[in-house]
């Protein structure tokens, strides 16, 4: 007698995962809790927490959008100007840190900062860079625009029962002075990059696990009974600033958010979802990335998302043939960061 | 208000063609009366002429989807000796994408702020203007096929007058859309003419006797009497 001999047969690899085809490899994941049509969903994060939004929709969900667009903007639009992307339009949220500055900004719990960028007479937010690509058309817009991201926010903290965050990275960049951090790098979409000013910071397991509980216990504070779904971006990272090759950095990185996404989903309130694990774990071969092996797929995103509202119970829509996405996502605030590569 | 009819006859000597929303109407009533060469006519009403693919564009002219709209504008194009658009002589006037009042009203923009400096759920320029032109592709799309056929085209601004409910205008975007839809109208080639600066009092209000007495809308005939001699001066200068 021995302790696994009494394990079912998808403890182990051979049953679960090398006898079985990829895309009936599961389940994978049980949901901590009841969600349903009726359970309001809001979705913020990197890049890939924007699917949620969508899909959620499309099932017929209740997705909360506390920020929508006016109704004749088209689509194309809409997602170039950062509307229908996530429950607020606070752009790509990447790192645990900056969930909590606009957290604590948007419940109170710090002073709201006055930074802006400028670049061609335009005004950017360095908060959300990524949400006028044109930039606004004066300081008094980018702050109007600002405020109503952070009243969207509050407004959709205070309606959520379930909020899902991606954790998408552990590299960044700070003004010293503040210790602000910024999703994108000075110099990348406006002002400049100035040594004496800013500072490249590498979050450490410890830091990302400081700061997520410090964004749940604010959550819970906020909203009380919130409960909470991570998932980690399972695309690697476009460029680092870490002195490492980038496929060790992005080694490091995601183990760092897989790490903390395990270690906070012990608590009651927060679960996992393996949508990192879907996409890039061996059985499936890098199926679900773009040429580029870097942007998931519009099959990967299908097959995640069908594995989600599967362990729902929600009927799966069968997946659907994979598109072909360009070499960034250009809605990524980060993708902004790829033309600066190198020739090959 | 009761259209003018349409002349069954060519008019040879007409100085301007005439594709109108609603308000053409007054525009071509008052140039009948006064016996100014306008020929051409109402087409349709503005909303119809927003939405994209409201028309396919061919063979040097427009066929309408609309059965209706198509046989009212085959009867405007018999006022001119043409036989398609791309045969008119004349500068067209084309109040195409015009109906601002429709474009603004409360259910689109009820819950929006397009001043910085106001409280509400504050709209960017950026988004307001992307807005604007999926609200008019249509007729923007139709601006630019008539600068494609080569023909000289002039369009004028609505009268500043706010719907009330149902449609209720909201008075701050249309505002703004008066030189954002002139901007975007222009550049597709358009000449618009802003007559904003005789029909407006001190205080930005359309004066009272611009205003049609019968509609909250449109126009009166004082206003298109002002407005039409703006637009022939212009046409003689093209």
């Amino acid at each position: 007698m021995n302790p696994y001999e009494a394990l079912p047969g998808e403890a182990f690899w051979r049953t679960a995962v090398t006898s079985r085809a990829p895309l009936e490899i599961g389940p994978l994941w049980q949901p901590k809790w009841p969600i349903g049509p009726e359970t309001r969903i809001a979705a913020f994060g990197s890049c890939f927490a924007r699917h949620f939004g969508r899909v959620l929709r499309a099932r017929g969900f209740s997705f909360v959008d506390a920020e929508p667009a006016p109704t004749p903007l088209p689509e194309a639009e809409r997602r170039r100007l950062g509307y229908d992307l996530f429950s607020a339009r606070t752009g790509n949220i990447y790192t645990p840190r900056q969930l909590l500055q606009w957290l604590r900004w948007a419940s109170g719990a710090a002073p709201v900062p006055d930074t802006f960028w400028s670049r061609d007479g335009r005004t950017h937010d360095p908060f959300r860079p990524g949400i006028e690509p044109d930039g606004f058309a004066s300081r008094a817009e980018a702050e109007a625009s600002r405020r109503t991201a952070l009243a969207s926010l509050a407004q959709a903290l205070g309606e959520t029962d379930l909020f899902v965050f991606t954790l998408g990275l552990n590299e960044a960049w700070r003004d010293k002075a503040s210790g602000l951090e910024y999703p994108v790098a000075p110099g990348v979409c406006a002002d400049a990059f100035d040594p004496a000013r800013h500072a490249f910071h590498e979050h450490t397991l410890g830091d990302v696990l400081a700061d997520v509980s410090a964004a749940l216990d604010l959550l819970a504070h906020i909203r009380p009974g919130v409960k909470v779904l991570l998932t980690v971006a399972p695309g690697p990272l476009i460029a680092t600033a870490s002195g490492r090759h980038v496929l060790v950095a992005t080694g490091g990185c995601k183990a760092i958010l897989r790490a903390a996404a395990g270690e906070m989903a012990r608590r009651p309130d927060c679960d996992y979802f393996p949508s990192f694990e879907l996409i890039t774990s061996p059985p499936f071969r890098a199926m679900f990335f773009a040429p580029n092996l870097r942007d998931v797929s519009a099959f990967g995103v299908e097959v995640v998302m069908n594995t989600f509202f599967g362990a729902l119970g929600s009927a799966a829509a069968a997946p659907q043939a994979p598109a072909a996405p360009g070499p960034a996502d250009p809605e990524c605030d980060e993708a902004a960061v790829e033309q600066f590569a190198p020739a090959p | 208000m009761r259209a003018p009819p349409i002349a069954s006859a060519p008019v040879t000597s007409a100085a301007l063609f005439l594709l109108g929303d609603s308000h053409g109407r007054i525009l071509a009533q008052v140039a009948a009366e006064r016996g100014q060469p306008l020929a051409g006519g109402f087409i349709a009403s503005g909303r119809q002429l927003n939405a994209a693919d409201f028309y396919a564009a061919g063979d040097g002219d427009v066929r309408f989807h609309d059965p209706k709209i198509e046989a009212t504008y085959r009867g405007v194009l018999a006022t001119t000796e043409a036989r398609r658009l791309s045969e008119i002589a004349l500068p067209v006037l084309c109040l195409f994408g015009m109906n601002l009042h429709y474009l603004t009203r409360r259910e689109v923009w009820g819950d929006f702020s397009l001043s910085p400096h106001a409280p509400g759920r504050f709209l960017s320029t950026a988004t307001v203007r992307a807005t604007l032109r999926a609200q008019m592709a249509g007729a923007l799309a139709f601006h630019r096929h008539l600068a494609s056929l080569g023909l000289t085209v002039i369009s004028a601004l609505p009268p500043r007058r706010f719907a009330p409910p149902p449609t209720e205008t909201c008075p701050e975007v249309f505002l703004a859309f008066e030189d954002l839809a002139r901007e975007e109208i222009a550049a597709t080639g358009t000449q618009v003419i802003d007559h904003r600066s005789w029909s407006l009092d001190p205080d930005g209000r359309l004066r009272p006797e611009f205003a049609a007495p019968d509609d909250a809308v449109h126009g009166s005939p004082a206003f298109a009497g002002r407005l039409l001699d703006d637009l022939f001066a212009a046409a003689r200068a093209t």
